[in-house]
């Protein structure tokens, strides 16, 4: 598909740490339009972060890729030099981090921060840089830019220092930003103000974003396709309507079960998935979700499930969408 | 901040005067006198000398007579150099241990520095195992030994430097390796250390995804952040290396502080350990007013107060 911007394709990726091989991805595909948005779903352990770090290029020992690629607008990301990758970071890949609070550095001031990334791919001198970086953390919505623009981390707020965050994500307007849990760190107004920034700067620029996060109803008013990731694989994809409204994977029924409701009674219990996440050093032979499902079949435990085509853009990889083929003897585990 | 400047240069003259008072008093608990040689004096020749410093009367006395003198710059005059006063003794012996110290200092914080974070970027590598190893051994081995070894060897097996004295920049080479030789050890110690913390952070991570060079990241983002440490440690070195290693003095027989030290300590000449007691702590002080405000520059959430 020559439109798409991004496209993996059959990646795994392990970790390789002194008690074996930890497999963190394992054979996912996913592809990305451009302008579009993905939301990679998962809880911690789910292969998400690694995902997207791949993308930016980020796998170092005794993280190792052992097969599949990762192809950025043409360019075979995986297969790139150290070099060749930091060319295309900061200018064509930029990347959100998780934890406002720690993802700047303490000891320089925010507008140096700025415009360190403008001077060094735009080619722009102090002057107009300084310039840009205050139109760039206006834009993001930071009231007197030019005095903001000297002061460090430590004088912002969380929320504050997420904006500035983004500002440096988009100062060399890239093609495809990548969000990594961008509001987890966050309070819920703060979260709310974040994603909303993000759309905006979205519906301006026209760049892509893959966003990752634990939280669907972050995701449900932002993303045009949803991946939800459990045990390093896709286990469903789909439009946001496909997922939340016509999900065929126990999974993503949990995680959308999970969400608490404005209209519960009081005495409602939260919806748990029940169980831990899976130990990754000794993945499962079937499905990784078996042994927390509770329509778990015998040859879920046994054998990976294939994906499914629900809808047009709707996969999911689950053994109860094959079960003409299949005697349906549910078994608890 | 001159404000911050004023009030802890007024608290450091409260650190020098209780320095002095302690030292004063401790000095009357160490037995023998200034006097006493080999060919011991007369009793009464004794008195005669004790009468006439001062030193027969009350020890509070004493204290007191000593203490307006100081308050007026006059720490005296050596009870056993007696043609010189304490004041030209210091510092004629600093100008002497302060040159080979700041360039102790130079080749500790280069070196230190370098290794520290060569090893770190290098980290678990062969290259961080040698530097390690190298710099466990600065630390762990005492100067007395480094300096007697590299003497024996370099000097007199080699014959490369001379043995003693400071005639020539040749006779500077020894002396200040030995001087550096620990707190290079030491400070690439803790560069390794907090680097390897440092390029864990997440702005490290923030600064790759920027693109920067792996140059740039490490010197611009990561070493700053990871100075605090060695500039913590630097303050009181940096102190105690102008005012001059004793060891390294005597084994070189370079007349610096800490040769004087060690005379006036042998000899009890009163005078003049209270005058290098008081210059030592005064530097102290003074370091470790330097090491805040260097601590404020680097790291701008640290507020002065």
């Amino acid at each position: 598909m020559a439109n798409d911007l991004l496209e993996i394709k059959n990646l795994r990726l392990s970790f390789f740490v002194p008690s074996g091989e930890v497999k963190a991805i394992n054979n996912v595909s996913v592809s990305l339009k451009r302008g579009d948005v993905l939301g990679l779903v998962g809880e911690s352990g789910s292969g998400k972060s690694v995902l997207s770090h791949a993308v930016m290029g980020f796998v170092s020992p005794p993280g190792k890729i052992l097969g599949g690629s990762i192809d950025f607008n043409g360019l075979r990301i995986n297969e790139m030099t150290e070099k060749e990758k930091r060319i295309i970071r900061g200018t064509e890949i930029s990347m959100i981090f998780q934890d406002p609070m720690t993802s700047l550095n303490p000891v320089y001031p925010i507008g140096t921060q700025i415009c360190e990334v403008l001077m060094l791919k735009n080619k722009m001198n102090r002057k107009t840089a300084w310039y840009k970086a205050e139109q760039l953390i206006k834009s993001v919505g930071i009231i007197d830019p030019q005095r903001r623009l000297t002061q460090y981390p430590h004088e912002f707020s969380g929320g504050m220092r997420q904006r500035i965050m983004i500002a440096i994500a988009l100062a060399c307007e890239p093609r495809l930003v990548i969000a990594d849990e961008p509001t987890t760190a966050l309070d819920v107004t703060t979260q709310a103000q974040i994603l909303e920034l993000m759309l905006e700067m979205k519906e301006k620029k026209g760049m892509a974003i893959i966003i990752t996060t634990h939280n669907l109803g972050i995701v449900a008013n932002m993303c045009d396709r949803i991946a939800v990731m459990y045990g390093g694989t896709i286990v469903e994809y789909g439009t946001v309507m496909d997922i939340f409204y016509e999900s065929r994977h126990e999974y993503t029924k949990g995680l959308i079960n999970s969400i608490p409701k404005l209209t519960a009674k009081k005495e409602e219990k939260l919806v748990p998935i029940e169980g831990t996440p899976l130990n990754m050093l000794v993945p499962p032979l079937g499905c990784p979700f078996a042994p927390r499902c509770k329509l778990c079949m015998a040859i879920c435990l046994k054998k990976r499930p294939p994906y499914t085509q629900i809808a047009s853009v709707h996969y999911s990889a689950c053994w109860l969408n094959q079960k003409e083929e299949f005697e349906r003897d549910a078994i608890n585990v | 901040m001159l404000k911050y400047i004023i009030r802890r240069l007024f608290l450091g003259l409260f650190t020098v005067f209780a320095v002095t008072t302690i030292t004063f008093f401790l000095l009357f608990l160490v037995p023998g006198g200034p006097f006493l040689a080999e060919k011991a004096p007369s009793e009464e020749v004794i008195a005669e000398l004790n009468a006439r410093y001062g030193l027969d009367k009350p020890r509070v006395v004493q204290y007191k007579n000593y203490m307006v003198n100081l308050l007026k710059g006059d720490f005296g005059v050596s009870l056993k150099r007696r043609e010189y006063t304490v004041k030209e003794i210091i510092m004629s012996g600093f100008v002497v241990s302060a040159r080979l110290g700041v360039l102790a200092i130079l080749i500790a914080v280069i070196f230190g520095m370098i290794g520290g974070v060569l090893a770190a970027y290098y980290h678990g590598k062969f290259l961080d195992n040698l530097l390690v190893l190298f710099s466990t051994w600065g630390v762990a081995v005492p100067s007395f030994i480094t300096t007697i070894v590299f003497l024996l060897f370099f000097c007199v097996k080699l014959s490369i430097f001379p043995i003693m004295g400071l005639f020539s920049p040749l006779h500077y080479v020894l002396p200040v390796t030995c001087l550096a030789f620990y707190p290079t050890a030491y400070i690439m110690r803790l560069v390794r250390i907090s680097m390897l913390d440092v390029l864990g952070q997440d702005y490290i991570r923030t600064a790759r995804a920027k693109g920067l060079s792996t140059f740039k990241i490490i010197f611009k983002h990561a070493l700053r952040n990871a100075l605090l440490p060695v500039i913590t440690y630097l303050g009181p070195t940096l102190a105690w290396i102008l005012i001059g290693n004793f060891v390294i003095e005597k084994v070189f027989n370079i007349p610096g502080i800490g040769m004087a030290l060690i005379s006036a300590t042998l000899g009890r000449d009163y005078p003049l350990i209270m005058g290098i007691t008081i210059f030592l702590a005064f530097i102290i002080v003074l370091m470790n007013i330097l090491v805040d405000i260097l601590y404020k520059i680097i790291d701008p959430r640290i507020r002065l107060v």
